[in-house]
């Protein structure tokens, strides 16, 4: 057992049951907590991000329920560069003093048809870099889709 | 549910602190509500909550990692495909 233990006290870690990686050991401070729920999803607070390859693609793991894991990608690290609005307000509320410390991620719905493969550029989900403080916003721009089908990447743009 | 009738620029308080007055009723049927509330307090039309409510559970559902390689093919030269490391 002490052989595990090779973070200082000051870095307590915790288990986390991943769907995709099993059992993994994290520092405590490394988890996500969501100030504003995810729609849907009101009652699980605790998040772990990571990756299973390297990209704009990350997964976040329910801690309180394993079951549940989403696949994030981050739209600007993929090169989509959308026309998204984040107030002042909602960078506050996860901690961050600007946009340049929030990672802005959005819900990829995957299917095994990749012309099914979609994210939601409307309700994006923010998280503060320094805080580990996140949640899902609701974009008042109608014009950005809750549906944006990855396939429509590959026509030209309108 | 609780109904409470309401003419043109009456108002409701809800919990002391949320306020929702009656704009305008057009003929339509339509009617313009104005809300003031607290800044956390979330506010959404119900259809617009339900669509992203439904999105994020669809999102949820166990998906497998063969769905989130197939990425590489839509996103093109954006994403390493599963293929590049190892």
């Amino acid at each position: 057992m002490s052989a595990m233990c090779a973070a200082p006290a000051t870095r307590p870690t915790v288990h986390v049951q991943t769907l995709h990686r099993g059992l993994i050991e994290v520092p405590e401070q490394d988890l996500i907590t969501f100030v504003s729920p995810l729609l849907g999803f009101e009652r699980l607070v605790r998040f772990l991000i990571y990756q299973t390859q390297p990209g704009p693609m990350v997964w976040l793991q329910s801690v309180e329920d394993p079951a549940v894991a989403f696949c994030l990608l981050d739209p600007f690290a993929a090169g989509l560069d959308p026309d998204m609005e984040i107030s002042a307000a909602d960078i506050a509320d996860v901690g961050a003093e600007g946009a340049d410390q929030v990672t802005v991620y959005t819900v990829m719905v995957l299917d095994k048809d990749p012309a099914q493969i979609r994210i939601n550029l409307r309700a994006p989900i923010l998280v503060g870099r320094l805080t580990q403080r996140a949640k899902q916003v609701v974009l008042t721009d109608q014009r950005l889709p809750v549906r944006f089908h990855l396939r429509d990447l590959a026509k030209p743009k309108v | 549910m609780l109904v409470l009738a309401r003419r043109l620029n009456e108002q409701l308080v809800i919990n002391g602190e949320i306020f929702v007055t009656v704009l305008g009723v057009g003929r339509g049927g339509q009617v313009r509500l104005g809300i003031t509330a607290p800044k956390h307090v979330q506010i959404y039309r119900h259809e617009l909550w339900r669509e992203i409510q439904a999105e994020n559970r669809d999102a949820a559902a166990p998906a497998t990692l063969d769905a989130a390689s197939a990425l590489g093919q839509l996103l093109g030269p954006h994403v390493p495909s599963a293929s590049d490391q190892e």
